[in-house]
Order: structure tokens, then sequence, then C-alpha cells
């Protein structure tokens, strides 16, 4: 953990800071109580038990034409009236843990820009020859299995746009392996013809039948696609994950016959939170065919395993389909979008949609993908997603931070794994992503107060709760100047402790409250009720709770509660 | 990736380490969650039928197998469901078959067949042999039969409606003095022949000769309304008694240079206009003998933004000839659901109608557009008329649904000046639409 960099207070006038005073302690003494919720004191838990051996779940159809998931989700969620309610797969400072469908990757270590470049995969693609096994109904790809048997999904740009929409899915899929998802092992390749090896087991699946695979249907299934000096075809090549496939997971509930399914999804953070790392990579498709799970078998126990959830087929995203399918609506719309139906047919057309304006830059390989009217509150994926219509700020946040956490240099090597001819492609993406980036965490960094990275430090003889103010820290604002914390604290009964604490941020967002007061009971239980002011804006408070870990003796944050105030808007963009 | 839990990892739902939660308090959402309990237990089941559909559809791959029954040859020919539904005529439904590369050619063939209690059987026939090699030219076979066992008529002439005179003396229908509602039985078949040459770009001249067989008679289904011999002196009623059996020989020239949207049932710009003139002459005792002018202008303007359009349409019918030379159903009429909605089907007929329409259709999604429109309009019978500059003006709006690849249906509602409310439901998948974009 970095040290604090804490600066004094600026100078400011006797009577502004007489006010200002005064405003606190008006604040801090019309603060809510601590409230009920106390932790164990414990260190937060990192890693979750859901890989534990169980028999294998019956497998879901993909149920690609789910009637909730078009129209009826928003309709059922108004009727519900949910309480709204905190992600349940998060530990105690509000993070998710590692677990079958999460690994913490950059949100919790630095990456070197060439692991991210590399993403998850372990080899450096199929080695030839490619024994051709299907070839997909309507050419969706074609199923190879290379010369050590492995098998690989190769699937070709369309004619006529090159590059873009295998080069979509690398980067999206090397920045959501970045941020903590399963994704299988994606990567480009160049293909000779002479590699690609038909024999009598090679088929083309028609309209549910397998005919025999021939030499022109290969020659018809290359035609149109651009080669380079030797020959070769530019392909996405995508290995089969390991495992068997039990068909996608829900974006509801749980799935019943699998006992390490323990939280209903819509109230999973990692998979709320997609809706940050979605709407920043404009990934819009989330049809259940994108989303897989695969019962992997445990060796030590025959019959028995445990499901891996992936996420797959991100060549839609980027703003491709906006070209590929010529829909301009793409991540401003729902495919059946209440709202804007209401507005557009009672409109009269007389209004602007939110898309209309937004061009791509018009380079090879690059689709309707931009910054300049990207916002985070109008991003919409094409189809309803239960866990987005459940996530609340926290979730938001959590995700953010991770994202942020990326830097130019890393998304440069996820945008160069893509292999663009056109090294202007490969700017104007890195420069759009960033820009993309910056444009979410100002939001979410705005809306919720975002102090984050607490500790506990011995600063001259007292202790001091030190943290980092990531809207100060990222630059995202120009606050640092305007920017006061305020802090009571309470202990285990919820009674206050003596003393009020204030800090202000250091240039890279850091602060510590000095002369941290301590509980008395409940092995030294502390709770610490931070409110951050910024000028005459004041952010709902973060509580930190802390206690005496019994092994060092020394103060430690055990937990974390971060209330949402007044400004907050649920389920932006739902 | 690990394999099995490590000692010490709580359950996933266990990971919180809260010891103590907050205080669940009885909020109103749970009070209004009890309250739409039962109206939510009752939408989720409505919507059963629909997830259960979408089900069956990807479960058994009802595309696929529908396309296999009733597609064939690459899905250029299939088989689709037609439903129409008219305030006036009331619902009627059958089925079409459709080609769209006859002769790999680019050629058509659209075949159908409806039937409906009040608007009777309706079948046809429509081939087009697409551009034939480089001649520049094509043609083309358009048939259909129709029997409406209870069909209208207003008499003749731009007349306000009345109720039917009480005594037993009747109307002449040339006099213009009066409109009564009547029904009529009417059978009719057509066939025709057509010729068209592309003289250049984008001018089109196409020559038919059609053929046309019509019978009439009282009413063979019970209405409210009299029957028209009942009303109106059949010996005036041009072709009434004798039928009609007439062959119109007719020039058109087309200029179209019309643009789609992302679905080719959304025109989005250019021009459609034919100019057309004929002639009738009766066979085997039909009266018919006179000639026929007329145009119909079209053009469609993007406003301000993308799928915003005005429709303008203008046209003009007219007959040339004495009236007891020409059919009373061949004069030209107005009203219905496609030329001066807002009033019922051949509500006016004369020697001439003429009509507009201002019609702002604007893209509501990719599936569906919204239109208002306004439409005046009215017949004239060419130079006695006391108040030749009166209209009538027709306006409603609608949606009309579409696919990617054509037209779906339509829903419109209208009314006019002289009120009255009229609902059109056109459900025709697979309806040609030109595609040009």
């Amino acid at each position: 953990m970095p040290t604090s960099t804490c600066r004094p207070a600026p100078a400011r006038g006797l009577v502004a800071e007489c006010v200002l005073f005064a405003a606190f302690v008006l604040g801090t003494a019309c603060a809510s109580s601590p409230g009920r919720l106390r932790f164990h004191n414990q260190a937060p838990h990192w890693r979750v038990a859901d890989r534990t051996p169980a028999p294998r779940p019956r497998p879901r159809r993909v149920a690609r034409f789910d009637a909730d998931m078009w129209f009826y989700a928003p309709v059922d969620h108004v009727l519900d009236v949910p309480e709204p309610r905190i992600a349940s797969n998060v530990n105690a400072l509000g993070e998710v843990p590692d677990s079958a469908w999460f690994t913490n990757r950059i949100g919790v270590r630095d990456m070197t820009p060439d692991e991210i470049g590399r993403g998850p995969n372990r080899d450096d693609g199929p080695v030839p020859p490619l024994r051709i096994r299907a070839l997909a109904d309507d050419r969706q790809g074609l199923r190879v299995e290379d010369a050590r048997g492995l098998t690989y999904l190769v699937e070709l740009d369309l004619p006529g746009l090159p590059e873009m929409t295998s080069g979509a899915d690398i980067v999206v899929q090397r920045l959501l392996w970045a941020v903590g998802y399963h994704v299988p092992e994606d990567s480009i390749a160049f293909i000779a013809r002479d590699e690609l090896v038909i024999d009598d087991e090679s088929v083309r699946e028609v309209g549910g039948e397998e005919l025999p695979f021939l030499p022109a249907d290969l020659d018809g299934y290359l035609e149109g696609q651009p080669r380079t000096p030797d020959g070769r075809v530019r392909a996405l090549v995508s290995k089969f994950v390991p495992g068997v496939p039990v068909g996608p997971y829900s974006d509801d509930g749980k799935r019943r016959d699998d006992p390490n399914d323990r939280v209903r999804h819509e109230h999973r953070r990692d998979l709320r939170g997609q809706f940050v790392f979605f709407a920043w990579l404009a990934h819009t498709d989330l049809n259940p065919s994108n989303r897989l799970d695969m019962w992997v078998e445990h060796p030590r126990h025959p019959g028995k395993g445990h499901l891996e959830h992936y996420l797959i087929d991100f060549d839609r995203s980027l703003g491709t389909i906006s070209v590929t399918n010529d829909v301009p609506w793409d991540g401003y719309s729902y495919t059946f979008d209440y709202g804007l139906f209401v507005a557009s047919v009672f409109g009269l057309g007389l209004w602007s949609r939110p898309w209309e304006g937004v061009e791509g830059p018009g380079l090879p390989g690059v689709g309707r993908f931009e910054s300049a009217h990207f916002e985070l509150t109008t991003f919409r994926p094409r189809h309803w997603y239960e866990p987005f219509l459940h996530r609340d700020e926290r979730d938001d946040f959590w995700a953010a931070k991770i994202l942020m956490r990326l830097r130019r240099e890393h998304l440069r090597a996820a945008v160069e794994a893509a292999r663009y001819s056109d090294r202007r492609t490969t700017d104007y993406l890195v420069e759009t992503l960033v820009e993309r980036q910056r444009t979410i965490g100002r939001h979410v960094f705005t809306r919720v107060n975002p102090l984050d990275g607490f500790r506990v430090e011995s600063r001259t003889g007292t202790r001091a709760l030190c943290g980092r103010d990531l809207l100060v820290h990222y630059r995202l604002a120009d606050v640092a100047q305007t920017t006061r914390y305020a802090a009571r604290a309470f202990d285990h009964g919820g009674r206050p402790l003596r003393g009020r604490l204030g800090a202000v941020p250091g240039a890279d967002g850091s602060f510590c409250l000095d002369r941290l007061p301590r509980g008395r009971t409940h092995e030294g239980y502390t709770i610490v009720e931070i409110r951050t002011h910024r000028g005459k804006r004041s952010l709902a408070p973060v509580l930190v709770h802390l206690a005496v870990d019994p092994e060092t003796g020394a103060l430690r944050v055990i937990g974390i509660d971060r209330r949402l105030g007044p400004n907050r808007r649920r389920r932006q963009g739902s | 990736m690990l394999l099995g839990p490590a000692a010490g990892d709580p359950p996933p739902d266990r990971a919180h380490g809260i010891a103590q939660p907050e205080k669940k308090r009885v909020t109103g959402r749970q009070v209004a969650r009890a309250i739409l309990y039962l109206p939510r237990r009752i939408v989720d089941l409505a919507v059963e039928p629909i997830r259960l559909a979408l089900w069956a559809y990807e479960r058994y791959e009802l595309r696929r197998l529908y396309y296999r029954v009733f597609s064939f040859d690459g899905r250029k020919f299939a088989l689709f469901p037609v439903v129409k539904l008219e305030s006036t005529f009331g619902a009627s439904a059958g089925a079409r078959i459709v080609h769209h590369d006859l002769f790999r050619n680019h050629g058509s063939f659209d075949a159908y067949a409806t039937y409906g209690n009040r608007s009777g059987t309706q079948a046809g026939l429509d081939v087009d042999s697409g551009w034939l090699g480089r001649s520049r030219m094509k043609l083309g076979l358009m048939s259909w039969y129709r029997n409406v066992p209870a069909d209208r008529f207003y008499g003749i002439g731009d007349n306000e409606l009345e109720p039917a005179p009480a005594g037993p003396l009747l109307l002449d229908p040339r006099g213009r003095t009066s409109s009564v509602r009547t029904r009529f039985e009417h059978e009719r078949v057509r066939v025709g022949l057509l010729a068209t040459f592309a003289v250049v770009e984008p001018l089109q001249a196409e020559l038919s000769s059609t053929f046309t067989w019509r019978r009439f008679g009282p009413a063979t289904r019970d209405t409210s309304d009299p029957d028209i011999a009942d009303v109106y002196s059949h010996e005036d009623l041009v072709g009434y008694d004798t039928g009609v059996r007439n062959v119109y020989n007719q020039l058109r020239l087309i200029v179209d240079n019309r643009r789609s949207g992302r679905s080719p049932a959304l025109t989005t710009s250019g021009w459609y206009a034919s100019l057309y003139g004929g002639f009738v002459n009766g066979l085997v005792g039909d009266p018919s003998r006179f000639g026929r002018v007329g145009f119909d202008v079209q053009h469609f303007v993007e406003l301000w933004a993308a799928h915003r359009i005005l429709h303008l349409r203008g046209g003009l019918d007219t007959t040339i000839g004495p009236l007891d030379r020409i059919p009373f159903v061949d004069l030209p009429s107005l009203g219905g659901p496609y030329v001066l909605r807002g009033y019922q089907r051949d509500r006016f007929r004369d020697r001439i109608a003429a009509f507009m329409t201002a019609e702002y259709v604007w893209e509501i999604n990719d599936f569906m557009a919204g239109f208002v429109f306004v439409e005046p309009g009215r017949v004239w019978s060419g130079g006695d008329d006391t108040a030749p500059w009166r209209l009538r003006l027709g306006y409603g709006g609608g949606l009309q649904i579409h696919t990617y690849t054509g037209f779906l249906a339509r829903v419109q509602l209208a009314s006019s000046i002289d009120g009255g409310f009229f609902a059109h439901l056109n459900l025709s998948p697979g309806t040609r639409t030109w595609t040009r974009r």
C-alpha cells in the first residue's frame, strides 16, 4: 500500500474556515447513526467455495428467443416492486471474491501490458494442419481440429468489412479477461487454404442436416476475404473451453440442480457490474447464447465436478453491429424499448433520438464506436438483462474502480492483440477507450462517495485511517481544492466516540484522518463515518468498520458500508 | 482454475462477513408488492403462451421447419398467411404464395386467396417475368377473381348521405341529387397481360390489355342497408342488368426512382409518377365504350433527420365518354383504406376523381413506423357541379410494421370532416416491395 501523501489544509480566510467548520459540525451532528450493521472481526474473504464437486447439471437450452429478455422483464420488474438490494456475493469490503464466475486480476494487482496483450491464451493458436469438422449453418464458423487434437472455431470477417468483427472480439475478450471475467482463448490467425484439410468426417450443417463438406464449400467460404501477400486469410480462432457445455446461465434466479449456485444471478455484483464494462466496450449482444456454463469434472471425483461460467462471442461489440447489421440505435436502445417507443410514437419523430448524429470514424476495422456522444446513462444493451435492472451505484462503483485501473498501455496492448493492419485504427480505438473510460469514471465517482483503499496507519504515535479519493486520484474533475472530508467515530453500540476528524486530499487523492479513536468494547470495534464535501455539495457517507486483529493487536478494516445519497439514481440505463 | 473448495473459503452467499444485518422494516414497496401480486401473476400467466411459443420456436426450430415446409428454392418461394380487417368489409383471412426470383431473373409469382364473411371470396395470380435478358422488356400476367356478397353503392356524385326514401319511387343514380347507402352482389373476374419497356432510366412504358367480366345482383348477405335495386332505378345503372364484359387497353408511363430505408417497405426518398390513358370496349352486349386518363404522382422527401419522411401524393382519374356507356362500377371512385381514407370504400363515384395526400411518416424503431395523414379529394361530374371547389377531407394515422425484408402489417385509423371512424388492419407478410437502397 502506498503511504499517505496528505497535504495540509490550504490557507483560507478565518471567516471561511469558521463557516466551513460550522457546516461540518452541523452536518456531522445531523448525521445518521451508524445503523445496526456490524461485521465479524475477520479478514475479508477474497475467494469463495463454489467449486465443490457435484453431479453434472442438466443442460439448459440457449433460449435465444426467451420472451422475458425481449419485452417482459421490465414489466415484471415494475409489478414486482423489488426492494433495492445490495449485491449478495460480495465480501465485507464490497468486493467480489474469486469464484467460478470471476477472478480478480487488474482490480487487485498491477498487470503488465504484455500480460493483457496475451490475455487468457496459453499458446499462439491452432497448429496446422486444421482438419475441418463442420461448417456451421448460415456460415457461422468453421469447426476445426488442429494438429494437437484441440478444437477451434474459425470465423471470418464479413466480406467488405475486413478486420471489423474479428478485431472487436479480440479487444473485448482481452479486456473482459483483464477485469476478471472468464473468456475463451481467442486469437487472430492467418490461415492458408492448404492448411485446411477436408476429410471424410468434414460436414456442413444445413437445416439441421449434415451434408458432405466439399472443396467447393471451402472455396465458397473463403471467397471475398482479403489475402495477405502469401495468400493467407485473416480469421478469428476461438479455442473450445474445457469441459462439457451445459448451456447458458440464466440472468435471474439460480440453477436449481447446481448446489454451488447459491446467489441469485440478478444479485451478483459481477453480473450487475457488467453494465459498466459492457457500456464501455459497447458490448450490447446479451443474448443467452453469448454466455456459457461448462461442467468441469473433478479428477479425483469421477462423475462429479463444478461449473465454470464464461462470457463468449464478442465480435458484435465496439459498435460493429451498427455497421454489420445497419442498426444505428445499437447501444442506445433495447430491441424493444418501452420508453423510446412511447417517446417515438407520441413525439411524432420531432425529437432527436440519442443515437442520431453518432458516426464512426470511418477507419478500416472500426464500427460506430466513439466517445463524443457516449454517456453511461444512455447505454442500452439489445436485450433486457435482470442484473442490470437490479443494479445500484455500488455495483457501478465496484466496476468503475476496476475499469479505472487499466492504463493506456494496457488498452494499447489489448488493441494491438487484434493485429489491425492500419495504425490509425489502433490509435483511434485506444484513445476512444481511454475517453469512454474517463467518462464512466467521472460519472460514477461523482454519484457515489468515491473513497477507497482504506487502511489504518500509525502516524506520529497515533492511529490514522487513510484512504484515497478516486475522483481526485484519477484527475477526473478539478475538485481537489474544494474537497474536504469530515468524519465521526462510533463504537460497537453506535455511541459517538470523542473528537471529530477531518482531512483534505493530497495531489494524488490520498488522505488520512489522524487521531483515530478506538471503541472500548468488542475488540476495539470502531465505525468511522466519512462524509465528502466538494464545495457546497456533500456526498453520502462511507462507513468504515474497524476492529483489532487478535493476532497482531493492530486495528484493521473489517468492513465497508457505502451509503447511497439522495441523488442516487437506481438502474441508470434501464 | 481451482478444483474443489479451499479450506476456510465460505460459500458464495456467506462471503459478506456480516455479523448483524441492518434492521428490516416494512416499506411501501412491500405493501405495493402485496397489492400487485395478483396482477403480476395474471400478466405472467398471460405472457406464458408467448413464452411457450418462443420456446417452441427455438426448441423445434420452427423457423427452419416453416421454411422447409412452406418455402422452397432457397427461400425465394414461400407461403404466407394474409389477414385483413376493415371497418367497411369486416375480416378476411387467407394465404398467399410468393416467388421472388422467377426464372432466376428477379421475376415474381404471387398467388393469393382470402375469404371473409363480409368481404367475400378473393383470389388472384400475378406473374412477372422480370427483365428478359438484355431486351429491356418484361412481361406480366395479372388476374383475379372476387365475389363480394354485399358490395356498397352510394349513388353517383358528391352528395351528402341520406336515409333511404320511404316511397316506391326509385332514384336515378345519375341525377346526382342524393346519396343512399345500398348493397349489391358484385362478382368479377379480371385477366390482363402487361408488357413493360425500360425506355430510359428511370422511365418505363407499360402496355396492357385487360379483360373484365362482372356480374351484379341483389345482395346475398343480410345487411341493414337496402338493396341497390330497391333504391336506385336499375335500368339507369349502366351494366347492372347486362353485366360487364369489356376489354381495356392502356398505355402507362412510369417514372420511379424511390429509395427505401432499412426496410424495403419504408420508402424514404424519390419520385413515383405514372401517367396513363386507355380505352374500354364492351363485348357481347356490354354497353361499355369510354376512355380513361389519369395520373398518380408521389414524392418522398426526407425531412430534418433520417427517416422522417413527407409523402406527398396527387392523383387524378377521369373517364371520357357518354355516361350511359360507362358501367357504374367503372366510374372513378374515392374512399376506403387507400385513397381518400376517412370515408367508406367507394363512397364517391363520378366521371372525375381527384385527391391529394400529405402523409408524414416517422420511424419508431427498425420494425415500426408511425404515420399521420391528411387527404383532400372529391369527385366531379365534369361541368354541372353546383359547388365544384368544395372538397372532402379525410385524416388519420396509424402504425406500419415491417421487417428488414419487407412489409408485415399496417394498422390505420381514419376519420373525416364529415364524421365517421374507420379502422383498417392489413396483415400481409410477403407482399412484394421493390428494393432499391
